[in-house]
């Protein structure tokens, strides 16, 4: 079935970051994404759940996710991954992955100002700051790729979130908010040495519904420890349409 | 409401007529149940008519709130006192916002407004509690759980335990909470009237540890609870590693229970009686909303034998669990809306092994606009079931591609985009001696009432 690849010959290494406090909206599905579509093409899968106070191997791991939380899970978490942000840097330099969703995606900036209280403090991977908006933005949202590809989701949150100049984002949005609901920017997608930081407010789940995004994270992840590795073309039938739909919805 | 209102001037009689009239036209001209507008129109004449009308209920009001099982647990509560000859009133076709519980009490007033009833059973939604908590004494407030649920319309979790909470502190009403779920058996401190809850159950291999599960925290001490065994979700037997904090004691509970492919036994232990209760609906959830409304009825002083009957002969309300017969071919629906409760109704269908199955999924605001929920629901159960699954609905894709990536194979996931053409195809699969479950959301299951129509048989909400 695959050209490439033998069964245990390469192997995808997942920290899921907290999966016991963030993961309100549907998280899972992008590990589910991610395992699956790894497997499919025999590539053996460990997911890792990583709670708090945990020691986190950063050199071990190949992708590192950050779902999102509601406000309290958020507080209690933020201060300890806080303490990975040394470690977490290092690792996507030398070539890991981060992929986060809302709530994470947030904490990856400098920091969260809420309408009260004192700021929550992010781990500045990126320069990216964001702030308690009025209103919630609440919608599907369809994006657009530098490469001309579309990303499809839902977005559910009131902090908008500012990319800094040099900062990429990652795409542009055609239908809902985005990051911020001004600059019609989304999420970011920002090389740091030679691994990636992908940063988003959707939802839906994200990845299963675009799995040539789940692709590109998983290739850039083996490329750490496997070098270049050409994944075999799956048959996407009912994610294709799944997507095809939702780039007509109505915000 | 603003004294701006040009009706302001016209009594409660005019809104009860208006609403009368509008419910009758509606239902006449077939253009719906007519079960929230009258009460809308009704309380733009006269904005103090729910707390007037609810005023002439002898007895009280019940009110039932919490995430799963608002419909079928009042459903119960309405089964066991009409066995018990209470004379009641119960919002049984679901709408449960300040409006619908209107629209219920001008239906069940004359067009004077005199309402005979010993009780109001109402399932009210856990956003419009402290609204209508406002207007009238709510005597009794159940609470059945608290998951997540529709987040595109309540926000947060923590929103929604907020909002419960001063529905209930408004009136100092009696509380029924579940003892099994931490965050609703430490919602209020006072007037519990009753805890209820499941004592233990015998087979545990139904918890599934990738199951989603709240969180929960000790109210004293803030550690996070611990399990000495979870039933699903976060209900379970917990207690606090840190303090003496633990589930509260079981006033009424259920021990000894099997849960069967449609339908479960288990026995009811009221003060240290033990009644032995078949309930002919499926899932361990079923069995909580018996819990509740056993709790309520105890409380109400309704005897023992009344309870059972009144469980046991209990008839579903549309879509929640219901059962019919088309085209000499046995189908049950059982609506499905958020990852909890569509996991336990899953799991329910799976353990019918002569289950056919119709999953239909919408994204209309009342079915939750974002379907993310359909990935921290378990429909990994699925890939061991032998038969093909069929999905419809606006989403059917999204729906097809979960049970994809639940490891069901490919040839048997059936797409079809029209929900009649599903209910066709389903039912021409589905032999005599099998059970075609129907699992919509919340506007799938309106589409389904009217499709049912169309073909000559009725769903109870028609």
């Amino acid at each position: 079935m695959n050209n490439d690849l033998k069964t245990g010959t390469t192997n995808l290494r997942i920290a899921h970051l907290y999966a016991h406090f963030l993961n309100i909206y549907g998280d899972k599905g992008n590990i589910i994404a991610l395992v699956k579509r790894a497997n499919w093409r025999n590539i053996d899968v460990e997911v890792v759940a990583i709670d708090l106070n945990q020691k986190l191997d950063y050199n071990y791991f190949d992708i590192f996710f950050v779902g999102g939380g509601q406000d309290k899970q958020q507080q209690i978490i933020a201060s300890d991954l806080k303490s990975h942000g040394h470690g977490l840097k290092e690792a996507i330099a030398s070539g890991a992955v981060i992929l986060s969703v809302c709530g994470g995606y947030q904490l990856l900036g400098h920091y969260y100002r809420p309408h009260q209280g004192a700021d929550l403090e992010g781990i500045s991977l990126i320069d990216a700051f964001t702030v308690a908006g009025n209103k919630r933005m609440i919608g599907n949202v369809v994006i657009e790729r530098e490469n001309g590809l579309q990303l499809v989701g839902f977005e559910n949150h009131s902090g908008k979130t500012y990319l800094g100049k040099d900062v990429k984002a990652l795409g542009k949005v055609i239908t809902g908010n985005g990051n911020n609901g001004e600059d019609k920017l989304e999420g970011v997608c920002q090389a740091i040495g030679s691994g990636f930081v992908y940063g988003t407010y959707l939802h839906g789940s994200l990845l299963p519904k675009n799995p040539h995004l789940t692709d590109e994270i998983i290739r850039c992840a083996l490329r750490r420890r496997f070098g270049e590795i050409n994944l075999t073309k799956l048959d996407d039938k009912l994610e294709t349409l799944a997507h095809d739909k939702a780039l007509h919805f109505q915000a | 409401m603003p004294n701006t209102n040009p009706f302001s001037f016209l009594s409660h009689e005019c809104a009860i007529i208006v609403g009368k009239v509008a419910a009758r036209a509606i239902r006449f001209l077939g253009y719906g149940l007519g079960s929230n507008l009258p009460g809308k129109l009704a309380n733009k004449i006269s904005p103090k008519l729910l707390p007037y009308l609810s005023a002439k209920i002898q007895g009280g009001i019940i009110a039932v709130s919490g995430t799963n099982g608002k419909s079928t647990t009042s459903g119960l509560i309405a089964s066991i006192l009409n066995t018990a000859k209470f004379k009641i009133i119960h919002n049984k076709q679901g709408a449960n916002l300040y409006t619908g519980i209107t629209t219920c009490l001008i239906d069940n007033s004359d067009w004077l407004g005199n309402i005979e009833a010993d009780w109001g059973i109402f399932e009210i939604d856990e956003a419009a509690l402290p609204q209508i908590a406002r207007q009238t004494n709510i005597d009794y407030v159940i609470v059945t759980n608290l998951f997540r649920d529709q987040l595109d319309r309540f926000g947060e979790l923590d929103t929604t335990f907020q909002l419960i909470k001063q529905g209930i502190e408004f009136n100092k009403s009696k509380t029924i909470l579940n003892a099994d779920d931490p965050n609703i058996a430490q919602l209020v401190e006072n007037n519990v009237e009753a805890y209820y809850g499941i004592k233990k159950l015998s087979n545990q291999s139904s918890v599934s540890d990738s199951e989603i599960r709240e969180l929960a925290y000790c109210s004293f001490c803030g550690n996070e609870f611990k399990y000495n065994q979870i039933f699903y979700g976060q209900l379970g037997d917990y207690y606090c590693s840190n303090c003496e904090n633990k589930r509260p004691n079981l006033n009424i509970f259920a021990d000894n229970i099997h849960v069967l492919a449609q339908e479960s036994s288990f026995d009811l232990w009221i003060n240290g009686n033990c009644l032995s209760i078949n309930l002919k609906l499926p899932g361990l959830f079923n069995v909580y909303n018996a819990l509740a409304a056993a709790s309520i009825a105890h409380i109400l002083n309704v005897n023992a034998e009344t309870i059972k009957h009144g469980l046991e002969n209990y008839s579903t309300l549309f879509g929640r669990s219901e059962k019919i017969v088309l085209h000499n071919k046995t189908i049950l629906i059982q609506l499905i809306k958020n990852p909890a409760g569509a996991s336990q109704t899953v799991k329910a269908a799976c353990h019918d092994p002569n289950a056919r199955i119709i999953i239909a999924i919408n994204d209309n605001l009342a079915d939750g606009r974002d379907v993310s929920w359909l990935w921290d629901t378990e429909f990994e159960v699925l890939s061991k079931h032998t038969n093909e699954i069929i999905v419809s609905g606006k989403r059917c894709y999204d729906m097809a591609t979960r049970l994809k990536y639940a490891g069901v194979p490919e040839k048997n996931i059936i797409v079809k985009e029209s929900l009649k053409d599903a209910l066709l195809f389903g039912i021409d699969l589905t032999n005599q001696n099998q059970t075609l479950w129907i699992l919509p959301t919340y506007t799938c299951l309106l589409d389904l009432q009217k499709i049912v129509k169309s073909l000559g048989y009725s769903l109870s909400g028609t």
